[in-house]
C-alpha cells in the first residue's frame, strides 16, 4: 500500500470515527440528555410550582376524594 | 382514560367483593379464613411485618430483614396481592399538609341517621364514616380538616346540634393515628391460632416507660408542605401504596420521571408518609368486633405506659391521642368471645388506678365509606372551606 492509499484509507476511517460519535450521541444519548433536562426544569422549581414539562398536560379534573375499599377507620 | 377505567373498575370489583364476603354465609366467611389460615405461614408472616416497617417500595430492606432473597419477597407479595389476601396503604403526615385528625361520634334522635349521615358528609373532608352503636347510637366519622378552618368545623357542628340533626355528640381534635404493624408474636403458627395474653398485657402496662412515644406527640404546627401534584401522587398512594409510578403517570396525566421525582424528592425526603397500612383482618369478619374506644388516664405518664405496650398488639388497629387532654383514641378488632376479656383487661387497669374511665362504640362495617385526602378543595397552596355555603346546605337537609 503506497502513501497516497494509505492517506485515502486514514480519510475513510476518521470519516467513519466521526459518523459514529456523532450518531451515538445523537442517538444513543438523547434520552440521558432529555432526563437530565427534565431534572434541571423541575430543580428550578424550589418553590414547588408544577414543572413546565407538567404545565403543557391538561389538569385531571376532580369532583371528589377518591373512595378506599379498605373497613379499618383511619 | 381507558386505564382510568380499569382501576375504577378494579376498585368497584374490591368494594364489591368485601361487601359479597360481610353478606355471605358464616360458612363460606369462615372458608375464606381458613384459606387465610392456610397461606399464613412464618415466611408470608414476616413479609406482612416487614411491610408495615419498610413499606412496599424497599424489597430489598425488607428481604434483608427477614432473610429471604428479594426475588422470592417480591414473588410472594406479587402472589398474595394477586389473590386478595394483601393491601397495603399509605397514611399520610397530615399535619404535614397543614390538616388535622379529628374524631366526630355522634347520637342521633330515631328516623333522622340519613339526614344526619348526609349533613356529616356534606362538610368534606372526612377520611371514614361509618354508623356506631353502643353508648352512641349515630354516625362515626374521622376528619382530616385544614388547620387554618378548626373554628368554623367546631361552629358546623354546635350549629348542627342546634338544628337537632344530632342529640348528642362528642368531638376531639387528634393526633395523627398511629398504625399497628400485622405482628404475629402472639399466632401459634402450628395450631394455627391467635393467643391473647390479656394478663401479660396489664403486667406490661405496668412496666412500661413513662415516655410518651414521639408519634404520639402533638404537632408544634400544622404546616402545609406540598403542591397540588404532591398532594395527587399522596392520594394514590393512599389507596394502593403498591401502584407502579408508570401507572401513576397515567392517571395523573405526568411523566414517569415526575413521578418519580417526585415521590423521592418531595414526598419521602419531607416525609410526607407517616406509616403504611398493612390491611389483614385476622379473625372471621362476621364473629368479630370493629370497636373505637376513647379512654382517658389520670395523667400523661399513665398515658405513656399505656401507649407504649399498643404498637405489637395484634387487636390494636390503630390510635392517637386526643389533643390538650390525657387521652387516647383507640380502634381495635376483636373476636367476638375474647371482647368480654379485652373490657375486663381495662377494667382492671382502672382499679390500677392508670385509667380514669372509657367508653366505646361499636362501628358497623357494612355501612362504611372511606375516603382519600379531600384534594378536590386545595387550591393555590391553600385549602378551602365555605362555611356559609355549608351552613346553608344543613339547613336545606333538616328542612329549615
Amino acid at each position: 500500500m503506497d502513501a497516497k492509499e494509505m492517506k485515502a484509507l486514514h480519510a475513510v476511517l476518521i470519516c467513519l470515527m466521526i459518523f459514529a460519535i456523532f450518531s451515538y450521541t445523537t442517538t444513543a444519548l438523547r434520552p440521558v440528555f432529555q432526563q437530565d433536562n427534565n431534572l434541571m426544569l423541575e430543580e428550578k422549581n424550589t418553590s414547588y410550582e408544577f414543572p413546565i414539562v407538567l404545565q403543557q398536560k391538561k389538569p385531571v379534573p376532580i369532583y371528589a376524594a377518591d373512595p378506599i375499599d379498605g373497613p379499618g377507620p383511619h | 382514560m381507558a386505564q382510568d377505567l380499569t382501576d375504577a373498575t378494579l376498585g368497584f370489583f374490591r368494594k364489591a367483593a368485601f361487601l359479597a364476603r360481610i353478606s355471605m354465609s358464616r360458612l363460606d366467611d369462615f372458608k375464606w379464613m381458613l384459606h387465610y389460615l392456610k397461606i399464613l405461614d412464618l415466611i408470608n408472616a414476616k413479609i406482612f411485618a416487614g411491610l408495615g416497617k419498610f413499606g412496599p417500595r424497599n424489597i430489598s430492606s425488607l428481604a434483608r430483614s427477614v432473610r429471604i432473597p428479594a426475588t422470592t419477597v417480591a414473588f410472594r407479595i406479587k402472589r398474595l396481592t394477586e389473590r386478595g389476601y394483601l393491601q397495603v396503604r399509605a397514611n399520610l403526615d397530615h399535619p404535614k399538609l397543614g390538616l388535622m385528625k379529628a374524631i366526630l361520634i355522634t347520637d342521633t334522635a330515631g328516623g333522622l341517621e340519613e339526614k344526619l349521615r348526609e349533613a356529616i358528609e356534606g362538610i368534606g373532608y372526612w377520611t371514614y364514616i361509618t354508623n356506631c352503636y353502643g353508648k352512641f347510637n349515630g354516625i362515626y366519622t374521622l376528619f382530616a380538616f385544614p388547620a387554618e378552618h378548626k373554628n368554623k368545623l367546631e361552629a358546623y357542628l354546635k350549629e348542627a346540634a342546634h338544628c337537632k340533626a344530632m342529640s348528642s355528640y362528642v368531638f376531639f381534635w387528634i393526633t395523627n393515628l398511629c398504625e399497628v404493624s400485622p405482628n404475629f408474636d402472639w399466632f401459634d403458627f402450628k395450631s394455627k391460632a391467635w393467643k391473647f395474653r390479656w394478663h401479660q398485657w396489664i403486667s406490661e402496662v405496668l412496666k412500661a416507660p413513662e415516655k410518651l412515644p414521639k408519634r404520639l406527640a402533638e404537632p408544634a404546627k400544622y404546616q402545609i408542605m406540598i403542591d397540588k401534584a404532591d398532594l395527587l401522587l399522596l392520594k394514590e398512594l393512599e389507596k394502593d401504596a403498591f401502584l407502579e409510578f408508570t401507572k401513576i403517570a397515567n392517571i395523573l396525566r405526568m411523566s414517569p420521571q415526575g413521578v418519580r421525582y417526585r415521590y423521592y424528592k418531595h414526598v419521602m425526603r419531607h416525609g410526607l408518609i407517616a406509616d403504611y397500612e398493612v390491611a389483614i383482618l385476622p379473625y372471621p369478619l362476621l364473629v368479630s368486633d370493629m370497636c373505637s374506644f376513647i379512654i382517658n388516664f389520670e395523667n400523661e405518664e399513665a398515658l405513656a405506659k399505656f401507649s407504649n405496650t399498643l404498637s405489637n398488639k395484634h387487636f390494636i388497629v390503630n390510635y392517637g391521642k386526643i389533643i390538650g387532654q390525657n387521652s387516647l383514641l383507640m380502634h381495635s378488632y376483636t373476636p367476638r368471645t375474647e371482647f368480654p376479656n379485652f373490657i375486663n383487661a381495662l377494667n382492671s387497669l382502672v382499679k390500677r388506678n392508670l385509667i380514669t374511665d372509657f367508653f366505646y362504640v361499636n362501628l358497623d362495617i357494612s355501612s362504611f365509606k372511606r375516603q382519600t385526602v379531600s384534594y378536590e378543595f386545595f387550591r393555590n397552596k391553600s385549602w378551602t372551606f365555605n362555611y356559609k355555603e355549608k351552613l346553608k346546605r344543613l339547613a336545606e337537609i333538616m328542612g329549615n
